[in-house]
């Protein structure tokens, strides 16, 4: 047998690698070659790794020697050769007659040796015995021989195994962890289309535990018509070959629903046959959302058509019709109050949209005092004609809270300014802050008319709006800015409302807020 | 037919009192109704001869509803109605023909064009 070719420059960094050049005897490997000149009865045993120009011992046993030169090195051959080597006389044997070794001290006459590799099959030493008498090797010690060189072998890559094993686990462990917190179903699948790999976004988006989902087959979260045919997985792989799969796919969970998913197959050629990696993004809440968002987009456009039909059909009349001076007064007051009313519509939906685009990134949360904030609110609120200021109970010493101070002004002044609104009689409207179990609580009062639980349920909805029949109508949007500015401080809002008691709005703002 | 008493829903006041002032010119009789719960009281009680109805009075689009109910109600089914709509959509424009319409005319819309339109009813 002729041994491959051996690179010997990776050879050597194999060799290097393992760090065991020139390092001090160790016992686990005297007992090694302790134990082979023992079961063998040679005088001499020696673990020789074959370095660039010279093999070094790292046991030896019965022969006082550290290193020769790799010339006159047996080892060598066992190295090129790759196996079992045999010289039952090496006076005898052309190769070694001259070799110092043999020709001078120790005498070599019989050698025997087995390479000993690396964990990446580099040979880069042997296990071998010597005699200074010529001799023969049966089968049975060819064997023994070959035993001792594995355990020679698995000593000299105890550390790199267990360095490999403990890297594997590692490395297992994190990509176990990247799977899982996935926010994609990750799901792979051999050759035959059974599952063998799924991560924890495909056991919660398919409703099946992942001992169950690993060894079945894929058909089992198919949708119809691959599902129920029993040829369906191999119509599947040829629908994938032909590129015919479809965006708005769909998976068929454990109970027999099938949710709507963007599905994403590669094929990877693995060294045991090729696999397909599906990666199944749950669509459901996508869908939703751009429901949501067109439905958003309907009601913004009908908010902003109504004033518009205002304005341009009174200023229409203006334009087209005679109308003595305190009419066309009135008309023009009508077109002033709707082009305010649309500007305050646009403005609002404008801050909404931003918010919600930016996902809270529109925040500027810094931590500081909320004491200058509701000053600053209180000072610049306008109070209505003829009703008393806001009556302000903060006390001194609040702890620092992470706040935007411009939004949370906006949401102190929208319920400010309901207050006021909805407590036409009068009434004292107070904004009261205090501490309670980790969190700082604005909170915001009138004694006006008040709200049914009906009323409270929506007054968060976009555009709904609590009395159509005030004169200056609001938009219906500063209550759903308020929640979505209070949210986005990681608080809530609640809000506890009797019909002609009052109504009192509290912030709740956590102290430790995630700014 | 006669246009002599038109009924105006819209829950927008000043809506109303823009259609009522462009409807002013035909000396008609004009009543208002802010919902359609009124507007229906209003239809069985007054028996007007145009309605001019708001299809979106709520989210739930309930004045297209109440155009069907008055034109199968046999006692009402001879009232024209003119649908004003927010909605611009091919669509919508083929549910208030399918809801019994006379006309159907989206905000914002032009007064001389509805007073027109009303006028036209009652050629």
């Amino acid at each position: 047998m002729v041994a491959p070719a051996i690179d010997e420059s990776q050879r050597l960094r194999a060799l290097r690698r393992l760090g065991m050049l020139d390092t001090p005897p160790e016992e686990r490997f005297d007992r090694v070659t302790r134990g082979v000149a023992r079961a063998l009865s040679v005088p001499a045993a020696l673990i020789s790794l074959v370095d660039a120009d010279r093999q070094w011992f790292r046991s030896v046993c019965g022969v006082d020697l550290t290193e020769t030169p790799r010339n006159v090195a047996f080892c060598a051959h066992v190295i090129t050769g790759g196996d079992l080597v045999i010289i039952p006389d090496a006076k005898r044997d052309e190769r070694f007659t001259h070799n110092p070794l043999v020709a001078g001290p120790p005498h070599i006459r019989f050698y025997a040796g087995v390479p000993l590799k690396t964990l990446d099959n580099f040979p880069i030493g042997t296990l071998c015995v010597f005699d200074y008498e010529p001799r023969k090797l049966d089968d049975t010690a060819c064997e023994v021989l070959r035993a001792y060189g594995a355990w020679a072998e698995s000593e000299l890559n105890a550390v790199e195994a267990r360095k490999a094993f403990t890297a594997a686990v590692d490395t297992n462990a994190r990509l176990g962890a990247v799977l899982d917190n996935m926010s994609d179903a990750l799901i792979v699948s051999d050759a035959d289309g059974r599952i063998e790999t799924c991560n924890a976004a495909a056991e919660a988006l398919l409703g099946f535990p992942a001992p169950e989902l690993i060894g079945a087959s894929v058909r089992t979260i198919m949708p119809e018509p691959y599902h129920s045919d029993p040829h369906g997985y191999e119509r599947y792989i040829a629908d994938y070959r032909a590129r015919r799969f479809a965006h708005g796919e769909c998976v068929r969970r454990a109970d027999d629903v099938e949710v709507a998913v963007e599905r994403r197959v590669s094929r990877v050629d693995l060294h045991d046959g090729e696999r397909f990696i599906h990666v199944i993004r749950d669509m459901r809440d996508r869908n939703e959302l751009e429901r949501l968002k067109s439905d958003f987009l309907a009601a913004a456009a009908h908010e902003l058509r109504s004033p518009m039909a205002s304005i341009y059909g009174f200023s229409e009349l203006l334009l087209n019709r005679v109308l003595d001076p305190p009419r066309q007064r009135e008309l023009l007051t009508i077109v002033h109050n709707q082009s305010a009313h649309m500007t305050r519509l646009i403005n609002e939906l404008l801050d909404l949209a931003r918010i919600e685009a930016r996902a809270g990134r529109a925040f500027d949360f810094r931590i500081q005092s909320i004491a200058p904030v509701i000053d600053a609110t209180v000072a610049s609120f306008l109070v209505p004609d003829k009703r008393s200021a806001v009556d302000v109970h903060v006390p001194a010493d609040l702890p620092s809270i992470a706040i935007d101070a411009d939004k949370l002004q906006q949401a102190m002044t929208n319920v400010l300014s309901n207050a006021y609104k909805y407590s036409p009689g009068g009434g004292p409207v107070t904004l009261s802050v205090m501490l309670d179990a980790g969190h700082l609580r604005i909170v915001i009062s009138d004694r006006g008319v008040g709200m049914s639980a009906a009323v409270v349920n929506r007054v968060f909805e976009r555009f709904y709006r609590a009395d159509e029949t005030t004169s200056v109508r609001g938009t219906g949007l500063g209550m759903t800015l308020v929640r979505e500015i209070i949210e986005n401080h990681g608080g809530n809002v609640r809000i506890t409302s009797e019909p002609g008691t009052g109504t009192e709005v509290t912030f709740s703002l956590p102290l430790a807020a995630a700014a | 037919m006669t246009t002599d008493k038109i009924l105006i829903v819209d829950d927008h006041a000043e809506l109303r009192a823009l259609i009522r002032l462009t409807l002013a010119p035909l000396r008609a009789t004009l009543l208002e109704a802010p919902d359609t719960t009124i507007a229906w009281q209003i239809v069985e009680q007054h028996r007007p001869h145009v309605v001019v109805l708001d299809v979106n009075l709520t989210k739930n689009r309930d004045g297209l509803e109440l155009c069907r109910r008055i034109k199968r109600t046999p006692a009402s089914s001879g009232i024209a109605v003119v649908l004003l709509t927010t909605a611009a959509q091919v669509e919508d424009v083929q549910l208030g023909k399918e809801a019994g319409a006379a006309a159907y005319l989206t905000k914002p819309f032009s007064p001389a064009h509805l007073l027109e339109v009303v006028r036209g009813l009652g050629a």
